[in-house]
């Protein structure tokens, strides 16, 4: 398993990647984002979180259905759930 | 009494230039804006192998520069999209536009284009990458919900497709419902970036394009002698990138805000043929010039220029001229007939606008562009047709567009009293 801090750094640089041309303070959400930030919150455009799970489920190669999507609204949910996942599916 | 519509400001990105005045000064400078297509490798990239298409013409920026900066336009890989959001922009800085000081939803955003969105679904078929925003691409709208987002605008907004001739319509259509009060004003923009193997190959399929076939052409070694619309010896248009964009207001409105007044809206008309999908009937396109003329309220002898849709095809040019001799008689030995594609290009949706502004700047500085390359053409009526810009002093410009479906827009614009 993969140990959280590192899971989360990793999570934000594939956040990052998502948001990156798009009209956001890059450097201000970096400073103030939160393990529990709410996406929405912090005014990430909703195509912006499909692109960043669309990159996740790439990297992790696990899939993410649609109506999971409304729970996955912070990092700190996001991993919650990628652990999981990672835990009880096979590696593709 | 019936509302006046004029036009406020407008701005422009043209194989000749990024704004207004660098377009403008190379265009009255006799300048082309056709040259080798470097946005891709053509003896490379074809077509389902069609050949070699060497010229076009291309706005001088990249699409990085466009879009401000490689994030940007890799995060939205449609120049259309970043063209009209700079165009916008420009304006509203201009006029010190502040949404809180109107009525939101009496403020639309109109728009024209034909091809656009084929750039990124090229970038989708070649990288396979996924993008949660293509579909966004592919509707012609989005650059003008773009803009409505971002300044608050939240009148009618909507794109309307009508080949070469969509700017043109838009700019009709605005001018309507301003003239039914259903609005105070309008952003009316033309967008285009064709130049790409998959519109490249589908024009030269219909055999609508230049092609550098021939050593003995003028333009073999000088894509500037490509285009020639009217010429004796025309073969074809050159595409062309570009975007146009003007705020239009009821001229009451205008003034109560303090807007500048470039110009006016006098009439216009749009018709269709009803008939062949690609060759234009000189009858209809007779028609709806008579329809705008009577909308504006003047007589054929008022007008003292005709800004052409003249995109350099033989038939094309033949009948939109045969359709104005109809018209004007006589008259066009005295009135001079221009066609702006002769040195941008034909930037299919976005040319009406672009032939607009430049009829605007032409009307303010006493000016009438060349018709670059220009060799009269026995076939055709006889015209004022000149090849160098002509001092010439003019208050009122017919302007012409015809696009694919035998779709036609004719409007009637008048300088703004001194």
């Amino acid at each position: 398993m993969i140990h959280n801090e590192l899971m989360e750094t990793e999570l934000l640089d594939i956040l990052w990647e998502s948001l990156r041309g798009g009209d956001y303070d890059l450097n201000e959400m970096k400073r103030s984002i939160r393990s529990d930030s709410n996406f929405g919150d912090l005014g990430i455009d909703s195509l912006d979180i499909t692109d960043f799970f669309l990159r996740i489920e790439s990297r992790y190669q696990v899939r993410i259905l649609q109506e999971e999507y409304p729970n996955l609204d912070s990092m700190a949910r996001l991993r919650a759930f990628l652990q999981s996942k990672l835990h009880s599916e096979p590696a593709a | 009494m019936e509302k006046r519509v004029v036009i406020v400001d407008y701005d422009c990105l043209t194989s000749l230039g990024t704004g207004v005045d660098d377009t403008w000064a190379s265009a009255a400078a006799s300048r082309s804006g056709i040259r080798n297509i470097d946005r891709y490798v053509p003896r490379e990239n074809r077509f389902q192998g069609v050949p070699d298409i060497a010229y076009a013409g291309q706005i001088p920026i990249s699409f990085e520069e466009l879009a401000g900066s490689a994030d940007k336009y890799e995060k939205w890989p449609e120049p259309g999209y970043h063209a009209v959001k700079l165009l916008a922009g420009r304006i509203f800085s201009r006029i010190g536009f502040d949404v809180s000081r109107h009525e939101p939803q009496r403020i639309g955003v109109l728009g024209g284009t034909a091809l656009t969105a084929e750039i990124s679904q090229d970038i989708v078929t070649r990288t396979g990458k996924p993008d949660t925003k293509f579909i966004l691409h592919q509707c012609h709208n989005t650059p003008l919900a773009a803009v409505a987002s971002e300044f608050g605008l939240q009148g009618p907004s909507f794109s309307i497709g009508s080949a070469c001739a969509s700017s043109g319509h838009a700019l009709f259509l605005a001018g309507q419902l301003i003239k039914a009060g259903l609005i105070d004003a309008a952003l009316v923009t033309g967008f285009e970036f064709p130049v790409l193997p998959v519109c490249v190959g589908g024009f030269e399929w219909m055999k609508a394009l230049y092609r550098r076939d021939d050593p003995k052409d003028r333009a073999y070694s000088d894509p500037a002698a490509a285009s020639r619309p009217f010429s004796a010896d025309r073969r074809g248009f050159l595409l062309a990138e570009g975007a146009g964009a003007a705020f239009v207001a009821c001229a009451d409105y205008a003034k109560a805000q303090g807007w500048p007044i470039r110009a006016v809206l006098r009439g216009g008309y749009a018709n269709s043929d009803g008939g062949h999908l690609t060759r234009i009937s000189s009858e209809n396109a007779a028609r709806c010039i008579r329809g705008a003329l009577a909308d504006a309220g003047c007589v054929a002898e008022a007008v003292e220029c005709v800004n052409a849709h003249a995109t350099s095809t033989s038939l094309g040019d033949e009948s939109e001229m045969t359709a104005l001799h109809e018209v004007f008689g006589e008259h066009l030995r005295r009135a001079p007939v221009v066609a702006n594609k002769s040195q941008i290009g034909h930037a299919l949706g976005a040319s009406f606008i672009l032939a607009m502004i430049l009829a605007v700047e032409g009307m303010q500085q006493g000016v009438v562009l060349p018709t670059l390359n220009y060799l009269p053409d026995a076939r055709l009526p006889s015209a004022r047709v000149s090849a160098e810009a002509l001092e010439h002093e003019h208050a009122v410009t017919l302007l012409n567009s015809f696009g694919f479906g035998g779709t036609n827009v004719s409007l009637v614009i008048e300088r703004a009293p001194q």
